[in-house]
């Protein structure tokens, strides 16, 4: 189970072309399915079951017709229109740019969002102006700090913390996180991103509420965020991401563990994934490294790290404010 | 003994009552036998053995002063006390003779203990037909040895213990027949409850409210009550508030002069005060800088709602403030934080008790308080189609309405809306300086009903005569309130809660009249 796990593989449910031993003590019909009703198709194929026959490749065709014709009359007129066309397009293109030019866009800017541009427009996130997090003081979410960190130049992600009636009193390290979080300093000009951050006894999941509905789990949280805020928190289009959704997945499973064996299968797991060059390979801080740096944290202190994922656990920690690059 | 005849600890109510059956046949059989053995000698005249260990009592004139009985408290008798002789003074809740024997629940305030009368070499034959007879609800003194029983009573308090009577004392006989019955009284109202319905209703508890009282449900619902008047006196004092009294019979109606009650002072009349607004304005005006007052107010509202009385208990409150009235909001947000939190941790007992009878969610809040504007209410009511203009104010059900929405969001029975429209608040609010439209007035909510309203007080004369002006008020009647002002005075806000309300909501109780001892409403002015 703590081995990593690929997503979206499934068995295959129905067999198709299974030889079917055909009764002989009754008549034979005739194919009413098959469009040619023809003696010999029913003859061929008495299971009605076709199978594609082995063609050449499509590319394969085309370079063997192109090898057959290279002398063929009017493939010289083919390319001097292909040019043409191409010309024209660079025109157009000639065009628009002078036309950015015109409305002052900055031409050498493209238009698609990098993950540096920071966002000067509420739009961006939305209608979505707070997030409500439950979680408990016995599983802090620490991935928040980081997150903090890391969107400091896109969001103001601003922390106020509430303790709610189901606990009567904060723990130590719940109240540090509590005071790091809140007194984070921002900068005016961005936009906020208001998150409640409610201690209450709700278990090793912490909960949060976006509109009506209450969302479980830490990795979830990290993995909403990641869509809501734009940047190198997404992994939708990351050459890794059914990795990382599975270290994601890993770390919810890894959170719930309740014996130190089941424990140490993850870490092992943990280890092997992110503690040699995972992050030093990507170049940056991921999601999952948030998620697995919270799930680690809540479960070991400082003196029990594992030593497999002691560096990288630093690396996290400290991960830089100025730059996303670690 | 029918606990001791049950030998091994059976638990299924079954296996009880079979035993109960059992024992039942030993016990008549045993009866039986000592019948016929009575019967033998014959007509020997039966001389009663216990003489002296059991009557009623003279009425307690005061006549002597030493101690002659060391009483116990039921909510003391507990297996430590196991074997021991002790004396108990309670009511006798309940009575039941069974042949030679009879078990008698003693009851004091919530806490009960099951006793037993067996005929015995102590105990005659006359003596537990005299204890059978004694009326319920009558106070006795009981002489008794503890004695653990193997299976525990469910049906009392004292579960692991019973008492074995040697004496029994009437000291306040209660009449015969009782307006209501207190098992009736004390039903939990679940609502499919299968088995006995009866129910006592409102006005018939009102009517016998000291019968009524004795419930442990209510001894707890007034423990409680008293719990949320230390705590809000306990956690002001240790601010630095100072409690003032203010008068009741005031000259003038101090909030409007439609709900106010009149009476007659000597040739002329007087009014009886809505609220010690005024009084706490002025308290602050000469200095005393945290005041705040407990006592009873008046409305002369004819609304006979589950929410109105026409006296209650105003917990009220006002402080000076330096620079923003936030200081004084959240002092107060702090308060009902460190109320809710006393009431949960000192009232555990009390709220379990009352939660049998009412069952209710358990109370939830955040601390720090949360704080919404009434923007953000709106928005919330918005997004769950309920539409409220900028300048509006809250109706009942939107109220209740947002209450659960925030409920939903953030799982908290206690919230704060800060900002509302100057137009829908009383002349002597304070606008808001960043927007003239909204006011720098609060309203705080439980479990979505409005249980405070508060506001940054207009101080300066000056702006207060203009805002007057403005609600076309006359201002020679209220010369005297604007006078208050004008010889400087720091500027201050506050606001009050009604002590009742507060218990009700806190509980999640239907009524206000189950937690006001003897609640004053237009059609009530008895007991």
């Amino acid at each position: 189970m703590a081995s990593q796990t690929k997503m979206y593989r499934t068995s295959r449910i129905i067999e198709h072309d299974l030889t079917v031993p055909l009764p002989k003590c009754m008549y034979p019909l005739k194919n009413i399915h098959s469009k040619d009703t023809g003696k010999e198709m029913a003859q061929e194929r008495p299971d009605h079951v076709s199978t594609c026959d082995r063609t050449p490749a499509i590319s394969d065709q085309v370079k063997q017709f192109l090898k057959n014709n290279q002398h063929v009359e009017g493939m010289a007129d083919l390319l001097t229109k292909q040019e043409k066309i191409l010309k024209q397009l660079q025109e157009l293109r000639g065009q628009i740019e002078s036309i950015k030019v015109d409305l002052k866009v900055d031409p050498t800017k493209t238009s698609n969002p990098t993950l540096n541009t920071p966002i000067t427009n509420k739009q961006v996130i939305g209608d979505i102006s707070d997030i409500v997090v439950n979680a408990d003081p016995l599983y802090p979410p620490y991935s928040l700090e980081i997150v903090q960190k890391l969107i400091h130049n896109t969001i103001n992600l601003r922390v106020t913390c509430h303790v709610h009636s189901s606990v009567s009193e904060l723990p130590e390290n719940a109240r540090a996180l509590e005071e790091t979080l809140s007194n984070y300093q921002h900068e005016d000009k961005l936009p906020d991103l208001h998150v409640r951050l409610i201690w209450k006894n709700v278990g090793v999941d912490a909960e949060f509420v976006v509109t009506r509905y209450t969302l479980r789990g830490e990795v979830n949280l990290l993995r909403y965020v990641g869509r809501v805020v734009p940047s190198l928190l997404s992994y939708d289009s990351d050459p890794d991401s059914v990795e990382i959704d599975s270290i994601l997945d890993m770390c919810y499973l890894f959170t719930r563990t309740k014996t130190k064996t089941e424990r140490s299968g993850y870490v092992t797991a943990l280890g092997k994934l992110l503690g040699k060059d995972w992050i030093a390979h990507r170049g940056t801080v991921s999601v999952a490294d948030l998620a697995a740096y919270s799930a680690v944290r809540q479960h070991f202190k400082q003196n029990e790290m594992p030593a497999k994922l002691t560096k990288w656990f630093e690396m996290v920690g400290t991960v830089n404010m100025l730059r996303h690059k670690v | 003994m029918v606990e001791d005849k049950a030998g091994e600890n059976k638990s299924s109510k079954s296996a009880l009552k079979k035993e109960a059956k059992k024992a039942e046949k030993a016990a008549k059989k045993a009866e039986h036998k000592q019948s016929n053995a009575e019967n033998q000698p014959a007509a020997t005249p039966e001389v009663d053995v216990s003489i002296g260990k059991y009557g009623n009592l003279p009425v307690i004139t005061s006549e002597k002063k030493d101690v002659e009985r060391k009483f116990t408290y039921v909510l003391d008798l507990n297996k430590t006390l196991s074997g021991q002789t002790v004396w108990v003074r309670a009511r006798l809740h309940t009575s039941r003779a069974r042949g030679k024997q009879c078990f008698i629940v003693l009851r004091q305030r919530e806490y009960t203990v099951q006793a037993l009368l067996n005929v015995s070499e102590a105990v005659s034959k006359p003596m537990v037909k005299f204890s059978s007879s004694i009326p319920k609800e009558s106070i006795v003194d009981v002489e008794a040895r503890v004695s653990e029983v193997p299976n525990s009573i469910a049906s009392c308090s004292q579960q692991d213990v019973e008492l074995i009577v040697s004496q029994l004392w009437v000291v306040s006989q209660s009449a015969a027949q009782l307006p209501l019955q207190l098992e009736d009284a004390s039903r939990p109202e679940k609502p499919e409850d299968e088995g006995l319905n009866i129910r006592v209703n409102q006005d018939t508890r009102l009517d016998n409210r000291i019968l009524d009282l004795r419930t442990p449900t209510n001894q707890a619902i007034y423990r409680l009550e008293a719990g949320v008047c230390r705590l809000f006196r306990d956690v002001l004092t240790k601010k630095g508030f100072v409690e003032i009294h203010t008068p009741k019979i005031i000259s003038a109606a101090s909030e409007g002069g439609a709900n106010v009650f009149t009476v007659s002072y000597f040739k002329g009349s007087a009014y009886l005060a809505q609220s010690p607004q005024l009084y706490k304005q002025m308290a602050i005006a000469a200095d005393f800088d945290k005041v705040f007052t407990v006592g009873a107010v008046f409305r002369a509202e004819d609304s006979n709602t589950h929410r109105h009385l026409t006296e209650f208990v105003g917990l009220d409150l006002e402080m000076a403030f330096n620079f923003h009235y936030h200081e004084v909001m959240l002092t107060i947000g702090n308060l009902f934080t460190e109320m809710f939190k006393g009431l949960r941790d000192e009232y555990k007992n009390e709220i379990s008790i009352i939660n049998q009878q009412y069952p209710a969610e358990p109370f939830t809040f955040l601390d720090p308080p949360l704080v919404l504007e009434y923007d953000e209410g709106r928005k919330m009511l918005a997004e769950a189609g309920v539409e409220v203009g900028a300048e509006e104010d809250l109706s009942t059900p939107a109220e209740k309405l947002l209450g659960r929405l925030v409920k939903a969001k953030f799982d908290t029975d206690f919230y704060i809306l800060d900002k509302f429209p100057l137009a829908v608040r009383p002349f002597y609010t304070m606008p808001d300086p960043n927007n003239p439209k909204y006011s720098n007035s609060y309203d705080m909510f439980m479990r979505g009903e409005e249980i405070l309203s508060g506001a940054q007080r207009i101080h300066d004369p000056v702006l207060l005569t203009e805002r007057a002006k403005h609600h076309e008020i006359d201002i020679s009647k209220i010369a005297a309130y604007i006078d208050a002002f004008k010889y400087g005075c720091p500027p201050h806000a506050g606001g009050g809660i009604g002590l009742e309300r507060v218990v009700m909501l806190y509980l999640g109780l239907d009524n206000i009249r189950k937690t006001s001892m003897f609640p004053r409403d237009p059609k009530r002015v008895t007991p």
